[in-house]
């Protein structure tokens, strides 16, 4: 049973959403932690169940696989903790710290300070590819931007991300991005 | 290192969430799709009337059926536990095969700014390793010409087809307790918290655990004995199902809502006849007091050898 059939089955049988949760809970909660700790993440993901089970009706049910739409429920959401982000960002900040003499743990630090800095708009992309695994194509479908969009914005992040030091991109790693 | 990498190498901590945490949301996803159902069933008195008036199911709503009652149910349920107590344990469901039950029920379904109603008939079959649904329909009714309407204006979407089939999940093992104060406990954890009293939560529990179910005449025994000890159940009185089988109705009141939950067990038998929901005086939707606003009557339950097989 796909994802698209159990959401389907569920609009007579609504327990049968419990199948979305049994598979997609952990990658939710995953996400959700890398972003805002856990203790949020425990929140964060039990109400992007929730949120999910209101919105079933309206889910796209050519696609068999619902993360995309469950880890975009997910971003919503996170919306409202942007607080909580730049707490846990420091803190990868100053995990990053006991190493500092080697130049990738001070490189670190300034791409944890410029993703602070990052536009909501190119970080949420960006991370749903970095965290979450998605493919450009499912980041369009979970934030609900043309392909092109994301493409560009996350090609945008990327580049606010490399510090001057960094040098110019390098011509294999544009090409590495899904 | 590009500076994806260096992203996908941050989090080093990440774990899985803890067993507890993820009960704990999946229970809430699991109350939230039942109290979902329950508003359903609430929601189907007006078309009920409607069709009443319109003498296409006179039965449907049947105000003043039900009595009052608020004497204890305590004593019943007791009678009702001594019964299941002694009664042979039901074929056992091995794998491969599964646990077939019918019912006749009627939920209302719809979409933005509009609602219908589709009275149908459920069947279900669920086994250690797959479940499945089959649902039968009867033509949808809109509720109001501005149901219809808002029907027209979402682009005339199917409301139900008539007959609609899925697969499921196999039946999850109910794991839990015959001791009747084991089960209160465990019942009593599930409930704080969830649905509008704890009280009418552990009912709405006691009901899921009987429902197209395998219980054991022990844990059926300790779930009566349980639905005894929880504060308000009420005797409703003698009533008939849908199907006109004699039995008698406990119930569990939700003041919050103006909602009563009926359980109908068989006098004889001590089984789950059916189910009602009872609209009481101030219940949100301004329903007539005594209406019924929804229910399930579980017609046939057996064992069968396949998948979609009936018996």
């Amino acid at each position: 049973m796909t994802d698209a059939q159990a959401i389907a089955a569920s609009l007579a049988d609504p327990e049968v959403f419990a199948l979305l949760f049994d598979r997609h809970f952990n990658a939710v909660h995953g996400y959700a932690q890398r972003r805002v700790g856990r203790d949020l993440a425990d929140e964060v993901a039990a109400e992007t169940f929730t949120r999910a089970f209101d919105q079933r009706r309206r889910y796209d049910l050519t696609r068999d696989d619902a993360s995309p739409w469950l880890l975009g429920i997910a971003a919503n959401l996170l919306r409202r903790h942007w607080r909580s982000e730049r707490r846990r960002f420091d803190a990868y900040a100053r995990s990053l710290s006991p190493v500092a003499g080697e130049p990738s743990a001070a490189l670190g630090v300034e791409l944890v300070a410029a993703l602070k800095r990052l536009p909501r708009r190119e970080r949420e992309p960006l991370l749903l590819l970095a965290w979450a695994d998605l493919t450009y194509e499912q980041i369009a479908f979970a934030l609900g931007l043309p392909v092109g969009t994301v493409r560009s914005r996350i090609s945008r992040g990327r580049a606010r991300l490399r510090s001057p030091d960094t040098g110019s991109e390098k011509p294999q790693e544009a090409a590495n991005s899904v | 290192m590009s500076e994806l990498d260096f992203l996908r190498s941050l989090p080093f901590d990440i774990d899985l969430p803890t067993e507890e945490a993820r009960d704990r949301a999946r229970g809430r996803l699991l109350r939230h799709a039942r109290r979902s159902r329950i508003n359903r069933r609430r929601r189907l008195l007006v078309p009920a009337i409607a069709l009443a008036a319109a003498g296409l199911i006179a039965v449907f709503v049947d105000v003043g059926n039900h009595g009052g009652g608020s004497a204890s149910a305590a004593p019943v349920l007791r009678k009702f536990a001594a019964i299941a107590r002694d009664q042979a344990a039901p074929t056992v469901v091995k794998r491969g095969q599964f646990r077939y039950t019918k019912s006749v029920v009627a939920y209302t379904s719809g979409g933005n700014g509009w609602t219908a109603l589709g009275p149908g008939v459920r069947e279900t079959w669920f086994g250690p390793t797959a479940g499945r649904i089959h649902e039968t329909w009867g033509k949808p009714v809109f509720l109001t010409a501005a149901d219809r309407a808002g029907w027209i204006a979402a682009g005339r979407p199917q409301v139900n087809p008539p007959e609609d089939s899925a697969n499921l999940p196999p039946a999850r093992p109910l794991d839990l307790p015959t001791d009747p104060d084991a089960l209160y406990d465990k019942l009593h954890d599930q409930a704080v918290g969830h649905g509008n009293s704890t009280d009418s939560e552990m009912f709405t529990l006691v009901g899921d655990a009987l429902r197209e179910s395998d219980a054991s005449p022990a844990l059926r025994a300790a779930l009566y004995e349980v639905a005894a000890r929880i504060p308000g159940v009420e005797l409703v009185g003698p009533a008939v199902d849908r199907v006109g089988r004699h039995g008698v109705a406990v119930a569990s009141v939700d003041s919050k809502i103006g909602l009563r939950h009926e359980l109908i067990f068989g006098r004889k038998t001590a089984a789950l006849l059916g189910e009602e929901y009872v609209e009481l005086e101030g219940n949100a939707d301004g329903y007539p007091v005594g209406a019924v606003s929804g229910y399930a009557t579980y017609v046939t339950s057996a064992v069968v050898d396949r998948l979609g097989a009936r018996p």
